[in-house]
């Protein structure tokens, strides 16, 4: 086996619309000066950082990370960034975790972000140009399909979209704050992408996170009670070929196996204590419960609907408001991570899981083909 | 592009007159020259003739809209040799309706609905396919349609959207959803 890994320090920003106060390199150094704190450490006792961010057409900006090493205290020290789509923030976190089980590293950091106020999105994913319908656009069929084959009833999404806001009134760094959000509002709001209301969307945010992540040893140490990583994986597929499915892709269910195979979970809906999982569109709860195999096919939507998925049900799903309600897309993907992390730390404040011991992080990207997930806990795996 | 007002790109601060202007927006024009691949080249080729043309994969015999050069079920290398006419009647397997957000040079103004769209002859969709001559509300998944040819051919290089001014309900009766379940993206 090789060096076992855990998360030791976790920061993030408030997350905004715009947050015009900081530039992009002030706006990682705020999430990584708060993950430093909370580790108990300074920039110089960290030996390599490892970055993740949206293509770079998203923020109009040319490999930002050519500029970070001083916002980062990483002058003369291992930068490196990692490019897989929406899913990036989960697979960063993935490959500053694999630095430190490979011994090659004890202590790194690791930071995610997106400042989309400062670029446009959809201009981006077009490649470029004017008359793109962005990802409610690409996603809105695959969400249709979904509820096509499964029967599943409208009102399901709308209830994904109210519990999501109304998890994000407990999540003080969480973008949206919708107090008055009901099942009715997000009913009546505009239809964007049908089948997909505008409230059932996420929104466009500024934000970034930040993890230390670090060998055993550092861990035993640490001032606050560390996340285990009992395991990774990563998978990805073709966007297009006969027979993909793209409702439940072939990549997502094969990194969800993987993870939990490797982290010894035989029962993931039983052994695990809470989700977060990527879910930028409503439907993307219960399509995302089936990939992950903690229903069969065609059920995920129930899950949502019997109240399960709610921070008191028996299963949680995306106690800090999601991907629903703050969406700095480099960062969403580590959002996730993190926040599985604080929920087995015990720290997700009045968003907590209580007694979570065991939590899923996930995160998917492009055309639903990139795939991330970590399963960490409170206790030490056996090696 | 004179005509057009930028809708929603006030400045930050706009609202607030006592407050300093600290965001500012500035609209550039971009002009492209896009470089085609060979393959895209030929496709377009074809939809120049109002033909689509696909690959059949040479080991597993399933046949790709538009053209991709390789099989990455086989992991073989498609050809010229490989390449077949489709039909320009299809089938459809899902959609959205776009309510069009309007950013600055947005061209739409009325809802519109895009569909995926598996061909007879192809295995496999093509995807964000505009509808015409019908209503969005009639719109569902196993529609029958056929493709509306421009008159104008010289953009068809761009692809399907340069060459096919819509796709319309052809007639012909509903396909079962079961059929081309394994078909939705």
């Amino acid at each position: 086996m090789s060096v076992q890994a855990a998360v030791v320090g976790i920061g993030q920003t408030k997350h905004a619309k715009c947050r015009d106060d900081l530039s992009l390199a002030g706006l990682v150094r705020e999430a990584a000066i708060r993950a430093l704190e909370d580790a108990g450490m300074g920039w110089s006792d960290i030996e390599a950082v490892i970055i993740g961010t949206a293509p770079d057409s998203f923020e109009g900006l040319m490999m930002p990370e050519l500029y970070f090493a001083d916002a980062l205290g990483c002058v003369g020290k291992p930068i490196m960034r990692v490019h897989t789509a929406g899913s990036v923030g989960g697979s960063t976190a993935v490959v500053a975790t694999h630095l430190v089980e490979s011994g090659v590293r004890k202590r790194v950091l690791t930071v995610a972000f997106e400042k989309q106020s400062e670029g446009d999105t959809t201009w981006g994913l077009s490649g470029g140009r004017s008359g793109g319908v962005g990802a409610g656009g690409y996603f809105a069929p695959h969400v249709r399909s979904y509820i096509e084959r499964s029967g599943a009833p409208d009102y399901v999404g709308w209830m994904v979209a109210v519990k999501d806001r109304q998890n994000a009134l407990k999540n003080p760094y969480a973008h949206l704050q919708l107090e008055n959000i009901t099942f009715e509002s997000v009913k009546e709001s505009p239809m964007v992408w049908d089948p997909v209301h505008r409230l059932e969307s996420c929104p466009t945010s500024d934000g970034a996170a930040a993890m230390v992540i670090v060998d055993a040893d550092t861990a035993k140490v640490a001032p606050t009670p560390p996340a285990w990583i009992h395991a990774t994986a990563i998978r990805s597929e073709l966007g297009w070929f006969p027979g993909r499915d793209a409702v439940n892709p072939q990549g997502g269910q094969d990194c969800s196996a993987d993870v939990y195979k490797q982290a010894g979970i035989t029962n993931p809906r039983e052994e695990l204590d809470m989700i977060e999982c990527y879910v930028p569109f409503s439907w993307y709860e219960p399509m995302w419960m089936e990939n992950l195999h903690i229903t069969e096919r065609g059920d995920g939507w129930k899950l949502t609907e019997e109240g399960h998925t709610a921070i008191d049900g028996d299963i949680p799903v995306n106690c800090s408001g999601g991907v629903l309600s703050s969406n700095p897309i480099g960062a969403s993907g580590m959002l996730r991570f993190a926040e599985a992390a604080m929920q087995v730390r015990g720290q997700a404040g009045d968003h907590q899981v209580p007694n979570a011991h065991l939590a899923l992080g996930h995160a998917y990207g492009g055309a639903a083909q990139y795939f991330a997930c970590w399963v960490v806990g409170s206790e030490r795996p056996e090696s | 592009m004179a005509d057009d007002k930028p809708p929603q790109d006030k400045p930050t601060g706009a609202e607030e007159p006592d407050k300093p202007v600290r965001f500012m927006r500035q609209m550039v024009s971009l002009d492209y020259i896009a470089h085609q691949s060979p393959l895209a080249r030929r496709y377009g080729a074809a939809l120049a003739e109002k033909r689509v043309v696909g690959q059949r994969c040479p080991k597993c015999s399933l046949v790709y809209v538009p053209l991709r050069g390789f099989c990455p079920l086989c992991v073989v290398e498609m050809t010229e040799n490989d390449e077949v006419d489709v039909s320009d009647h299809g089938t459809i397997t899902t959609f959205t309706i776009i309510t069009p957000i309007q950013y600055y040079g947005q061209q739409e103004r009325e809802d519109y609905t895009l569909a995926s769209i598996l061909l007879d002859g192809a295995d496999q969709t093509i995807g964000q396919q505009r509808l015409g001559s019908i209503d969005n509300s009639e719109v569902r998944p196993g529609i029958r349609v056929k493709a509306v040819w421009k008159d104008d051919l010289s953009g068809a290089e761009s692809g399907t959207g340069g060459a096919i001014e819509h796709w319309e309900p052809s007639g012909e009766p509903d396909v079962d959803p079961a059929e081309f379940e394994e078909h939705v993206s």
